[in-house]
C-alpha cells in the first residue's frame, strides 16, 4: 500500500490560496498596506476570501471601509461563498470581483490569476470600472485595457510558444454572407474552414452587413449566424501579434468595431449560436436584443490565458447579460459553461433546435 | 430625378434597391441596367434589362460616380450595371485597416 500512491500531486508549482475568514478580511482591508500586500508586483496576486466563516456584524465604519478598499484593491478579490451566508457576509459579497461555490472552483481562478496575474488585474478593475459606465464609454476602456496587455509581457510569452500560422488560400468569397428577405437581414459568418475565426477580414464584413442594417430604416430585423460546425471560435489566432503598435491597434478598433453597430442596432438584432462559441463568439452575441442557442452550444472566454482580456466588446456585453460577477469568472477560469447554465444566467434567451 | 440622402430608388429592370447616402442638389440620371431608377414606391414598368450592362450590385457595398460626388449604398442586389448616364459608378471599398491583435 504506497501511501505516497494515494497522495494527490499537486502538478501546480504555485503555493496554496491563503483563504482568509471574513473577519480577518475585513481587518486586513482596514490596513493602508493592503494594496502592496494584496498586488502582483508586491504580495499576494489574489484575495480569497472565505465568507462562510462565522462573523459577528462589523463595525459600519469597518464595513464601509472594506466595501471602498474591495473596490480599489489591485488584485481579484475572490468571495467562497458555500450555504447560507451570514449577514456580515450578504453585505459585502456583492463587492467581489468574482464569487465561487468551492474550493475547486477557486483553485481554477487561482491557477488562471498566478499564471497571468498582470492580465487578471487588468481584468477586474476594466469590469469595475466599466460597471458604472455606458456601452460607449465601456468600449473605450476596454480598448484602452486591451491595447495595454498587447505591450505586456504575459501576451509576449504567449506570442512566443504560439505556433507559426500555416498559410491558407484566401477563399473567393465574403467572409460575411449578406442575405436579404424584405425587411430582414441574416449575417452568416461564413468561414466554416476556419471554424469562422474571427479576422480583421470577418470584421470588415461584419461590420458592411450591420452598416447596412444601421443606415436602412426599411430593416426591422437582423439575425447574425454562424456557417458550419460552429459559431465562432474566437479571434483568428494566425493574426495574433501581426497589431501595428498597441496605440494603433486601439485607434482601430475605435474606427472600426462591430460591437458599437451591434449595440447601435440591438432591438433589432438577433442572434442564432450553436457549438463552441469562443471569445468574440461569445462577446457579440451578446449584445444581441435576443439570443438562441442550439443544444450543443457552449461558451468560453479564453483571452486571459494569452495574457489578454477579452476585446470584442464581451467586458461590457456580458456584465450587462449576466453581471459583472459571472463575467468575472468566465473570463478568470476560462472554462466553458453548458447551454443550459448559459440559460440559467441569462447569457441566452432560448434554446432551439 | 432628384437625390437627397436616405432617399430610397430602385432600379426599373432588376433586384437592385439603393439608398441614397450623398448626392448634389439637382437632376442627376441614376440607372440600372440600362434604365433610369424609380422611387421605391413607383410601379415597375414591363421593361427588359439591356443584356450589355449586367455587372450587378452587391448588397451592403457602396458605389461612387466617376466624379465621387454621388454615394448610393446597396441595399438589396440585383443583375444590372449602375451608372450615371452611360458612365458606371465604380465599388467603393472601405478603407483597409490591419487587424488590431
Amino acid at each position: 500500500m504506497g501511501e505516497a500512491a494515494s497522495t494527490p500531486i499537486r502538478v501546480s508549482p504555485r503555493p496554496a490560496t491563503p483563504i482568509l475568514p471574513l473577519a480577518r478580511a475585513i481587518e486586513r482591508l482596514q490596513t493602508p498596506d493592503v494594496f502592496e500586500a494584496y498586488s502582483p508586483l508586491t504580495g499576494e496576486p489574489i484575495f480569497a476570501v472565505d465568507l462562510g466563516a462565522e462573523t459577528r456584524w462589523p463595525e459600519e465604519m469597518a464595513l464601509a471601509v472594506a466595501r471602498a478598499a474591495l473596490s480599489e484593491l489591485p488584485c481579484p478579490s475572490v468571495a467562497l461563498a458555500q450555504g447560507l451566508l451570514a449577514p456580515a457576509a450578504e453585505a459585502l459579497v456583492g463587492e467581489f470581483d468574482a464569487v465561487v461555490g468551492s474550493p475547486q472552483e477557486l483553485e481554477l481562478i487561482a491557477d488562471s490569476v498566478f499564471a497571468h496575474p498582470l492580465a487578471s488585474q487588468a481584468l477586474v478593475q476594466l469590469l469595475r470600472l466599466s460597471s458604472g459606465c455606458s456601452v460607449h464609454e465601456g468600449l473605450v476602456a476596454e480598448s484602452l485595457v486591451y491595447a495595454t496587455l498587447q505591450a505586456g509581457p504575459e501576451f509576449a510569452a504567449w506570442l512566443a510558444a504560439k505556433p507559426e500560422p500555416r498559410p491558407r488560400p484566401r477563399p473567393d468569397r465574403p467572409a460575411v454572407r449578406i442575405e436579404r428577405i424584405e425587411g430582414r437581414v441574416e449575417l452568416w459568418l461564413d468561414r466554416p474552414e476556419k471554424r469562422n475565426a474571427f479576422s480583421a477580414e470577418m470584421r470588415d464584413a461584419l461590420c458592411e452587413g450591420l452598416a447596412l442594417a444601421v443606415m436602412d430604416p426599411s430593416v426591422d430585423r437582423v439575425s447574425l449566424r454562424g456557417e458550419g460546425p460552429v459559431f465562432c471560435s474566437g479571434g483568428d489566432l494566425d493574426e495574433f501579434g501581426t497589431l501595428p503598435d498597441p496605440a494603433t491597434a486601439h485607434a482601430i478598433r475605435s474606427t472600426r468595431h462591430p460591437a458599437r453597430l451591434l449595440h447601435a442596432l440591438e432591438p433589432r438584432v438577433e442572434c442564432v449560436v450553436h457549438g463552441s462559441c469562443v471569445g468574440a463568439g461569445v462577446e457579440l452575441p451578446a449584445f444581441a436584443t435576443r439570443v438562441v442557442a442550439r443544444p450543443d452550444a457552449s461558451f468560453r472566454l479564453p483571452e486571459l490565458g494569452m495574457g489578454l482580456v477579452p476585446g470584442a466588446g464581451g467586458t461590457v456585453s456580458l456584465p450587462r447579460r449576466i453581471g459583472r460577477q459571472r463575467a468575472a469568472w468566465l473570463a478568470l477560469t476560462g472554462v466553458p459553461i453548458d447551454v443550459e447554465t448559459a440559460l440559467s444566467w441569462r447569457l441566452v434567451d432560448a434554446i432551439a433546435e | 430625378m432628384q437625390l437627397k440622402p436616405g432617399t430610397r430608388i430602385k432600379s426599373a429592370v432588376c433586384a437592385t434597391e439603393l439608398m441614397v447616402i450623398q448626392a448634389p442638389a439637382g437632376d442627376a440620371d441614376v440607372r440600372c441596367g440600362g434604365a433610369p431608377m424609380l422611387g421605391i414606391g413607383d410601379p415597375k414598368p414591363d421593361r427588359a434589362i439591356d443584356p450589355s450592362l449586367k455587372a450587378g450590385t452587391q448588397i451592403g457595398k457602396r458605389y461612387v460616380d466617376a466624379a465621387g460626388t454621388i454615394e448610393l449604398l446597396c441595399t438589396k442586389p440585383g443583375e444590372g450595371t449602375l451608372a450615371l448616364g452611360n458612365a458606371p459608378f465604380v465599388l467603393k471599398e472601405a478603407k483597409p485597416l490591419p487587424a488590431s491583435d
